[in-house]
């Protein structure tokens, strides 16, 4: 069973994670297919997408 | 001088992200948009009081002072018909407290794509949708959908 975090943490961390992959798309667009710094970028990405998969796991469930 | 005004039009982004004001402003003046922005609610309303120009409102729903959609109504009394694109990493908040969006209103999650904000923003603008550039997350875009159905007063219609 997952733990939960409170909903304001989650909130900020999901607003820091939004920033890091926004970036990261701007960054990707402005650099050539062939530059081999695409994949590091790509490495952020996927760590933080990882990152919020986490926490979606552990996001208080708000009823109606 | 006549001050020369963006073709596609003035986005205030209103969110007390730093990081999320500047990555919406990269992104909607590379697109063509003149963006003014704001970090919290009082900020926004004495820019839209001041007469600023203003053509859409994207505002941050969970805003310490002052939430989005309250500022959003506000500044809505003073511009009436402006519209509004919420986004948030929570929706509950708008929809525990309204339910359903009104009348040029529509919702992105975040994080959004370059290419989710840019359509969202366009929709407002337009009423219809251009054809996404990559497939986006089906959750994401069922908020999109919901939006194209209010504004254009159909539901449930294909978009691409």
């Amino acid at each position: 069973m997952n733990g939960t975090l409170p909903l304001p943490i989650v909130h900020g961390l999901k607003n820091q994670l939004a920033i890091v992959l926004g970036f990261c798309e701007l960054l990707l667009a402005d650099t050539a297919a062939t530059d081999r710094r695409r994949s590091d970028i790509e490495r952020i990405q996927m760590a933080a997408r990882a990152s919020l998969e986490l926490l979606s796991g552990s996001e208080p469930m708000i009823d109606p | 001088m006549t001050a020369e005004r963006p073709a596609l039009g003035v986005v205030l982004v209103v969110d007390d992200e730093a990081g999320m004001r500047e990555l919406a402003r990269r992104i909607l003046e590379e697109a063509g948009y003149g963006v003014i922005d704001a970090a919290d609610a009082a900020a926004a309303i004495a820019l839209v009081n001041g007469g600023a120009a203003v053509d859409f409102l994207i505002a941050d729903l969970d805003m310490p002072g002052m939430l989005g959609h309250e500022m959003a109504a506000k500044i809505r009394m003073l511009r009436p018909g402006l519209q509004v694109l919420y986004v948030t990493a929570h929706n509950q908040i708008l929809f525990n407290d309204r339910l359903e969006l009104a009348h040029g209103e529509a919702f992105l999650d975040k994080p959004y794509t370059v290419a989710g904000l840019l359509e969202a923003v366009s929709l407002l603008k337009l009423g219809h949708i251009k054809a996404p550039v990559e497939a986006p997350a089906a959750s994401r875009w069922r908020h999109l959908l919901d939006a194209v159905g209010k504004l254009t007063g159909r539901n449930n219609q294909p978009i691409d």
